[in-house]
């Protein structure tokens, strides 16, 4: 199974290795159980920086397509088939589209939201 | 009398080996690839002009007759000379190091040479297998156990040694010595399983293939080592040190053997380095 990342595209390292993985979760040509490579092994195979495939793989854990067994190493989720057809970036986006339609309708400006919305995820409010 | 014929032939030897034979084989190795990957079909194999490395080359074997003939020189002086023997293992040591330096040299371009080829390598695709490397996929568990029995049968040894109180003996400081070699061949298993790959455009089962071979040797070498060093240790125990320098030289010409394979060309893939293939990384 070979993983591509072309470093043009606008789409970020991490998420296309997220994609990747999910993908091959998918067709079945990773099945339960099976090993993944280090996050060392990944990330200089492909010429990332280590912390772009840590990230990726802690998406991916978080998602419970694969598990991190620590020095045992990583392996795919028994329900990964299942679990990779959960797409949080697509619900995040919906759920914050829904909101900021709501904010618009309600006379916010654009600039209102982004301030507030940078405030809230620089947890200056709270 | 016996033992200065001796020394002398194994000594021949040592010249022949390591400044004849390999050196001919790696010169031969590169030829080859020069005139059945030319620079016109496969553009990646060649970061510089094929002419720099063939003058690379030459500069390699000049260096290695040069060598050879003092080699030679040497033991004609040696054959006759009236000598007490002391210095013959200084002699053959000496030899070994001046004779490994064209090796070192080649070992120094072919690391600018790589650097040059991921530098010129500006592919913005970048290609990994997602399978784990281990251990156990490049070398068989056999030659890993066998390592380990010959560096814990080692370890009695010394233990066992220790007990004479040999003025000359290291003690546990040859147990530390053995150690510090086997961790850096360690490394050097580890490092080529996991670090960056130096070949931008090698394919994934010729750098498996390249990892079994490095991973194979370091084991060798480690048991090479080992042996060595308790083979030394018996022949300062049982007064033996006259033929220090005969095994010392044979222990040369073995590590040259083991350091100085390489892969065989016909199993390596070189239609990457083919126009318009790009980099795998």
């Amino acid at each position: 199974m070979e993983i591509i990342i072309n470093t043009v595209l606008s789409i970020p390292l991490y998420t296309q290795l997220v994609d990747q993985i999910k993908k091959a979760v998918q067709s079945r040509k990773l099945k339960p159980g099976s090993a993944l490579p280090s996050i060392r092994q990944l990330a200089n195979d492909l010429n990332l920086n280590h912390n772009t495939v840590a990230k990726a793989y802690r998406i991916l854990e978080r998602d419970s397509v694969i598990i991190t067994r620590g020095y045992r190493g990583t392996i795919i989720h028994p329900n990964a088939e299942e679990n990779s057809t959960v797409d949080l970036r697509s619900w995040v986006i919906n759920q914050l589209t829904d909101t900021i339609k709501v904010f618009r309708e309600s006379g916010v400006t654009d600039s209102e939201i982004r301030n507030a919305f940078r405030d809230v995820m620089n947890n200056r409010n709270f | 009398m016996i033992e200065n014929i001796l020394f002398i032939i194994v000594l021949s030897g040592q010249v022949m080996v390591i400044s004849y034979f390999f050196p001919g084989r790696i010169i031969r190795r590169i030829n080859f690839i020069f005139d059945s990957y030319p620079q016109s079909t496969y553009p990646n194999l060649y970061p510089e002009p094929v002419e720099n490395y063939r003058n690379g080359l030459r500069i390699y074997k000049r260096m290695n007759i040069i060598i050879m003939l003092a080699g030679f020189c040497l033991i004609a002086y040696l054959l006759f000379s009236s000598r007490s023997g002391e210095w013959d293992r200084t002699i053959v040591t000496a030899l070994f190091f001046i004779q490994y330096i064209p090796i070192l040299l080649v070992e120094i371009k072919y690391n600018q040479y790589y650097k040059l080829m991921r530098l010129t390598a500006k592919s913005t695709i970048r290609r990994a297998e997602l399978n784990p490397r281990r251990l156990f996929d490049f070398v068989s568990p056999f030659s890993i156990g066998l390592a380990l029995v010959v560096y814990i049968a080692f370890i009695l040894f010394i233990i066992y040694v220790e007990q004479f109180d040999f003025p000359w003996f290291g003690g546990y400081l040859n147990v530390a010595g053995i150690t510090a070699v086997n961790l850096f061949f360690a490394g050097i298993i580890l490092w080529n399983m996991y670090g960056k790959k130096k070949d931008p455009y090698q394919s994934y089962d010729d750098r498996n293939n390249q990892i079994g071979h490095i991973s194979r040797q370091m084991i060798f070498l480690s048991i090479a080592v080992t042996l060595f060093i308790s083979l030394e240790i018996i022949l300062a125990g049982v007064e033996m040190r006259h033929i220090q320098p005969l095994t010392t030289s044979i222990y040369f010409q073995l590590l040259a053997a083991i350091s100085l394979r390489t892969l065989r060309i016909e199993n390596m893939n070189f239609e990457v380095y083919k126009e318009g293939k790009a980099a795998a990384i």
